[in-house]
């Protein structure tokens, strides 16, 4: 490979590039503009709202939550870095660039935030680890791409967002909108970029891809599963949360289907049907908070609760 | 890429996923089952309904 690629300089090219990839490179620009300093936030948030005060049964909960998602930050790192390193496009490398940028600080401030909270922070669980370690061992951009951006971020932005609703602690809910601006972004770049990458793939990358997606997926809901008793310690309403989790996938999805000009190939697009058959599985998996079940569905909960911890076993 | 891929870890953590895969369908296809002929579900809640959407993430 020849290295300098001289034609980054030259104007024709520059000219095409910009064409096609200024809202790309405009997440880097905006992501410079909005950076924020997490020491400065985090103390000003402790500061106005009186330190953490949250009961101690809580704060276990909570700590059982956050390590995902600190560990995930750090994955996110990890593989935005890997991103900047490897996208050859220079515009989607400044976006990946910026996204470093902001993981480092999400890291960090979280961090800092969960040793305010006190006590031993949980390891995690299988189902997590698996997720995460599946993604920074990919050596497949695409796969990167798709399931850091467009599924693992959206997933924390969901996270973040039924922390806020439950209002778990205002320390916390104020420190994770300022995440969630950044997270948007991330997701942004997984929208923007991965439909060109998308149509590199040759036909059994595609299919690999398409069984990437359905272990993260299957994956992710055991571990929900797993940990539904934390979520309840906190007053959060799984049910609402999952179906809200859902719409914003397919929210993205829609995006990413608007920036292909063929049909995406190789993500799975929900039908109308199986949004329904989704929504479904969600009432009869995660039932509503308070809500009355028969003796059949309380079986078969049972039942699924003791596979997630088996799963768990087989993957830790 | 980011550490050293374990491959016999990986593929038994792909025969375990595949397996979780197979068991979420199969007690999916049990649960349908069991309410049309058991019943007793609640009422679906209509999709979209106070899942705090309506405040969209700002496009910034
Ligand atoms: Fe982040
Ligand atoms: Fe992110």
């Amino acid at each position: 490979m020849h290295w300098p690629p001289y034609k980054l300089a030259t104007r024709d090219y520059l000219a095409q590039a910009q064409k096609k990839y200024s809202r790309v490179e405009r997440i880097y620009h905006v992501g410079q503009h909005h950076s924020w300093s997490g020491k400065d936030v985090l103390r000003d948030l402790l500061r106005k709202h009186g330190g953490i005060d949250l009961p101690p049964d809580k704060r276990a909960a909570l700590r059982e939550i956050s390590s995902t998602l600190l560990w995930g930050e750090l994955a996110a790192w990890s593989i935005s870095a890997d991103l900047a390193l490897q996208l050859k496009t220079v515009e989607a490398k400044m976006a990946a660039t910026s996204q470093t940028h902001d993981e480092a600080r999400h890291f960090y401030t979280l961090r800092d935030y969960l040793l305010e909270l006190g006590g031993e922070l949980p390891q995690l669980d299988g189902y997590s680890h698996t997720v995460l370690t599946s993604i920074l061992d990919s050596s497949c951009l695409a796969e990167q791409l798709l399931a850091l951006q467009l599924i693992v971020e959206n997933l924390a932005v969901n996270t973040f967002k039924a922390l806020q609703k439950a209002q778990v602690e205002p320390v916390l809910a104020e420190l994770l909108s300022y995440f969630e601006r950044d997270e948007a972004r991330h997701i942004g770049l997984g929208v923007l970029y991965l439909p060109e990458l998308l149509e590199q793939l040759t036909p059994l990358q595609a299919f690999r891809l398409q069984l990437f997606q359905v272990k993260v997926a299957t994956l992710i809901g055991w571990g929900a599963q797993l940990r539904r008793p934390y979520y309840e310690a906190l007053g959060i309403d799984l049910n609402a949360s999952m179906r809200r989790g859902m719409r914003l996938h397919l929210e993205v999805l829609a995006g990413l289907r608007s920036h292909c000009e063929t049909e995406p190939r190789a993500i799975f697009m929900a039908s109308a049907e199986q949004q329904r058959m989704n929504d479904l599985s969600v009432d009869l998996f995660f039932p509503r908070a308070g809500s009355h079940q028969p003796q059949w569905q309380r079986v078969m909960l049972g039942a699924t609760n003791a596979v997630a911890a088996v799963g768990e076993r087989l993957l830790a | 890429m980011v550490h050293k891929v374990d491959i016999f870890k990986n593929a038994w953590r792909n025969v375990v996923a595949g397996g979780l895969f197979a068991a979420r369908g199969l007690s999916y296809g049990a649960m349908l089952v069991l309410s049309s002929t058991l019943g007793g579900l609640e009422a679906p809640r209509p999709s979209g309904e106070n899942d705090g959407l309506e405040q969209r993430r700002e496009p910034n």
